[in-house]
């Protein structure tokens, strides 16, 4: 049965929202290891998404900006929570940071962007849109188009995601050898269940990191300290998408179970 | 970000992952939904009277139902995504057929938008009389590409298409001798005759069909009536603007 899957190399550029996502995952779905072991077992747990993720890869580098590099913050999520201390979860940070090739776009072009004739007045708005970390990953994502391959952010921030649908087809950006149209942008788990059904990622470990984006949305639902709680129509939003989540998760098993049994 | 989102950007790229067999053709699919997304956001702002909505809807009903519904005040669209086949927008005979039958089995859906997931989102409009017609004489289908426009050009037509117009009958200037009262009749005029049209409007749904039997016609015409009469005895434009927002309750004048 045909699927959809990962067919060709490309340039992969990760946003701190697909890091922290992996971080937290790995520490939810192991609340039982001890404080001392914690750490290494998150960054190897790290190491290997980011290796599977690389795979995907030309030249097997993964690109960031130097703006999204500093934005990941470990200690900032669930390492935080669990009390672990910043000088201790440091090295691990700038470990993760540095699986990373970091580059720097001159704000100039960033703004630029938010100069675009017709872009969504959201969007571009810096206090309720897009942050200048955001738009420097579409920029170093229009870049690199100039190499002439296709180029993937990973994101899960959706704003971003859908400015840069948007963004590729922008005819005034095709300049010189840079092509817009070679650039997409994927969420982090949709990427990941692409590089599952290639045998990459174990279903088990697949189904976590699925789970995890679930709870942490259905965990809205309750009253929060503040007293703010999700209105019950949006709540049942969130079930009916999980539930076609799990349901399409389900199938994409069966396949790759059908696609192992058919490979001599 | 909300999670939400999160999320929703996660089953929307399931989704396309499942249905076609290739990346290039799910990446068609994902940007266009992103792209009609955004456009929509622009409507909503921009036809903020005709509370537009747009929400999945062969996600909701398996059968006879298109990508999208939008809901435009008592009416619907629904929009049809397609992929696009060597960058060329086609249109089979077996799809017109379906179209029809989406329509059929949807009453109040006014027009289907089609729109083609290449990067320009070309798009058209058919009502069920336009289907009919090219069902009838299937040579007119191939010269379909020559009325594509883009989504935003053609969502941004049909919803002018369906906005009521209302012609307000050029008044004459009054005569000098003409005094309050002559106003009065004019206006008084005009605003009974515009309340007998919209009475005897009639209405594709139950519910906006029960509302408008219920409507207290009568209580409603007098109060406007008393607001004209003390509109044109100078009574400041702000108390009068407040009482003709606020629904009369029983007894008012």
């Amino acid at each position: 049965m045909p699927i959809t899957a990962i067919e060709r190399s490309s340039h992969v550029i990760v946003d701190n929202s697909v890091l922290s996502m992996l971080t937290d995952c790995y520490c939810t779905n192991n609340v039982g290891v001890p404080d001392s072991q914690l750490l290494t077992q998150v960054r190897q747990w790290l190491l290997d998404q980011l290796a599977n993720l690389r795979a995907t890869s030309i030249e097997n580098k993964l690109h960031t900006t130097d703006l999204v590099s500093a934005e990941y913050k470990p200690e900032r999520g669930y390492l935080g929570i669990r009390g672990l201390p910043a000088h201790q979860i440091t090295p691990m940070t700038n470990h993760i940071r540095g699986q990373l090739r970091v580059s720097t776009m001159e704000n100039k072009s960033i703004q630029a962007l938010r100069s675009l004739p017709g872009a969504n007045k959201r969007l571009i708005n810096p206090k309720e849109g897009l942050s200048d970390c955001d738009l420097s990953l579409i920029q170093l994502g229009i870049h690199l188009t100039q190499h002439n391959q296709p180029v993937v952010i990973l994101s899960n921030d959706q704003d971003l995601l859908d400015f840069v649908s948007w963004v590729r087809t922008q005819k005034s950006l095709r300049v010189g050898a840079i092509n817009p149209l070679l650039l997409e942008g994927e969420t982090g788990l949709g990427y990941m269940e692409l590089i599952h059904r290639s045998c990459k990622i174990p279903s088990a470990q697949m189904g976590q990191m699925i789970n995890f984006t679930i709870n942490t949305t259905v965990s809205r639902m309750q009253q929060l300290a503040d007293g703010t709680q999700l209105n019950p129509q949006k709540a049942m939003k969130i079930i009916q998408r999980a539930t076609t989540i799990n349901s399409l998760f389900t199938q994409a098993i069966e396949i790759k179970a059908q696609n192992r049994s058919v490979v001599p | 970000m909300s999670d939400q989102n999160s999320l929703d950007g996660f089953v929307n790229e399931l989704m396309a992952s499942m249905s076609k067999d290739n990346r290039d053709a799910m990446m068609r699919r994902i940007n266009a939904e992103r792209m009609i997304k955004l456009v929509a956001e622009k409507l909503v702002d921009l036809h903020e009277a005709e509370s537009i909505r747009v929400i999945p809807d062969n996600r909701l009903t398996v059968q006879d139902a298109a990508d999208y519904l939008v809901q435009v005040d008592e009416y619907d669209l629904r929009l049809v995504l397609l992929d696009v086949v060597d960058a060329k927008p086609t249109v089979s005979k077996e799809a017109l057929d379906e179209w029809v039958a989406l329509l059929k089995s949807n009453p109040n859906t006014t027009a289907l938008i089609v729109v083609w997931t290449n990067d320009e989102l070309s798009s058209i409009a058919f009502s069920m009389r336009r289907l009919n017609y090219l069902i009838d004489h299937p040579q007119e289908i191939a010269k379909l590409p020559q009325n594509l426009d883009t989504f935003e050009n053609v969502i941004s037509a049909t919803i002018r298409k369906q906005t009521k117009g209302w012609k307000i009958p050029k008044i004459e200037p009054n005569k000098p001798s003409s005094g309050k009262r002559d106003l009065y009749s004019i206006f008084s005029q005009k605003i009974i005759s515009a309340i007998d049209v919209e009475a005897n409007r009639s209405y594709r749904t139950e519910e906006r069909l029960k509302a408008a039997k219920n409507f207290p016609l009568e209580r409603e015409t007098q109060a406007i009536l008393k607001i004209l009469q003390d509109a044109l005895d100078g009574k400041p434009a702000k108390d009068l603007e407040k009482r003709l927002t606020t629904l009369p309750r029983k007894g008012d004048e």
